[in-house]
């Protein structure tokens, strides 16, 4: 949505996405509400920054949630070499793989195969689905199932990937 | 939430979704918390999906095959797509990019790139059906012709019961 279509300059949309970001690190990574609101200054900061020639929001909020996730890992880490309690734990409820992860190895992407190779056969269908950039509804009607149910299963599966992928994340973690 | 938007969520991370569903979807994030953090998922998701390699990597790896595929699956090498595999997968990934291509011309690149790749993979594809296909053609003079008589023989007595039963008497 653009300016004309929210009301909002870049300069409200990056306000609003502090109040988000500093809700979510509060709410769903258990930061306190300093560290939120530091962690939310960073990564306005790499927006204000870097990508100051984005004023769209489609384009400002999914950078900002990279940003936000790549910032989190990297506390992780940091936490992670001074035995310090991860503070971004939940995270790895995500696939949660950053963009420099991202640059899988041959190893890697053939754990990642294994790893889809293991879910349930339905499950491999949807995600095949999915890849090949079909909408929900277009799903569900090749199914002959109502969107409802392929969304929960959807989930389902996707939370049995996550599962493999944090195996995967161990593993690097180990190494 | 409304079923729009919660539809239009399942569908972020396959990228499925226009610039301006895209654009509904980031607005109605920013209005609400819960949604902002749901679409933090989706966009991890996204990430994943879309990383140079794990695309093609996932997009084979997730063939649903038989059961006796499946058993043998286990003792293959997952290596990299085959050709034709990868050329499959490229048609799904290009069909998908020239949808939204007209609405995100920042897409060109990406579907050039693409096109380049299948390009290649496909002249690498034709030149190794030429190989295959004058490779029969070098046999020895005469041989080809002499097959083909031989298999129209062959071809004419086994259709031809009595013309056998008929060769047996003669002989008896």
């Amino acid at each position: 949505m653009d300016r004309d279509q929210t009301g909002m300059d870049r300069d409200q949309i990056l306000q609003a996405l502090n109040a988000r970001i500093v809700g979510y690190t509060t709410s769903k990574l258990r930061m306190t509400s300093a560290d939120a609101e530091d962690l939310a200054q960073e990564v306005l900061v790499v927006l204000v920054q870097k990508y100051s020639h984005l004023e769209a929001l489609e384009d400002l909020l999914p950078l900002a949630v990279t940003i936000l996730h790549n910032k989190c890992r990297n506390l992780t880490r940091k936490s992670w070499r001074r035995k310090e309690e991860p503070i971004a734990e939940e995270l790895w409820e995500y696939p949660g793989l950053s963009p420099e992860n991202l640059s899988l190895s041959r190893e890697q992407q053939r754990q990642l195969a294994d790893a889809v190779r293991r879910l349930k056969p339905k499950c491999r269908q949807l995600l095949r689905f999915h890849l090949e950039g079909q909408k929900l509804k277009d799903i569900a009607r090749s199914l002959g199932e109502p969107e409802g149910t392929v969304n929960a299963r959807w989930s389902r599966c996707r939370k049995a990937l996550a599962k493999e992928l944090r195996k995967l994340q161990d593993l690097e973690g180990e190494s | 939430m409304t079923t729009d938007i919660r539809s239009l969520l399942a569908d972020y991370a396959s990228e499925a979704l226009t610039r301006d569903e895209r654009g509904q979807l980031c607005a109605a994030a920013l209005a609400d918390q819960e949604f902002f953090d749901r679409l933090t998922v989706e966009e991890s998701w996204r990430q994943l999906f879309n990383a140079p390699g794990v695309r093609a990597e996932l997009l084979a790896a997730s063939e649903v095959r038989g059961l006796f595929d499946a058993f043998f699956a286990r003792f293959r090498q997952p290596t990299t797509p085959a050709p034709e595999d990868r050329i499959d997968s490229l048609y799904t990934e290009l069909r998908a990019l020239m949808v939204r291509l007209p609405e995100e011309p920042d897409l060109e690149d990406e579907v050039e790139h693409r096109f380049a790749e299948l390009r290649q993979l496909q002249q690498e594809e034709a030149a190794a059906m030429r190989k295959r296909f004058e490779s029969r053609l070098h046999l020895p003079p005469g041989a080809g012709w002499a097959a083909l008589q031989e298999a129209r023989r062959q071809l004419k007595i086994n259709e031809d019961i009595a013309a056998q039963n008929k060769a047996a008497d003669d002989q008896d």
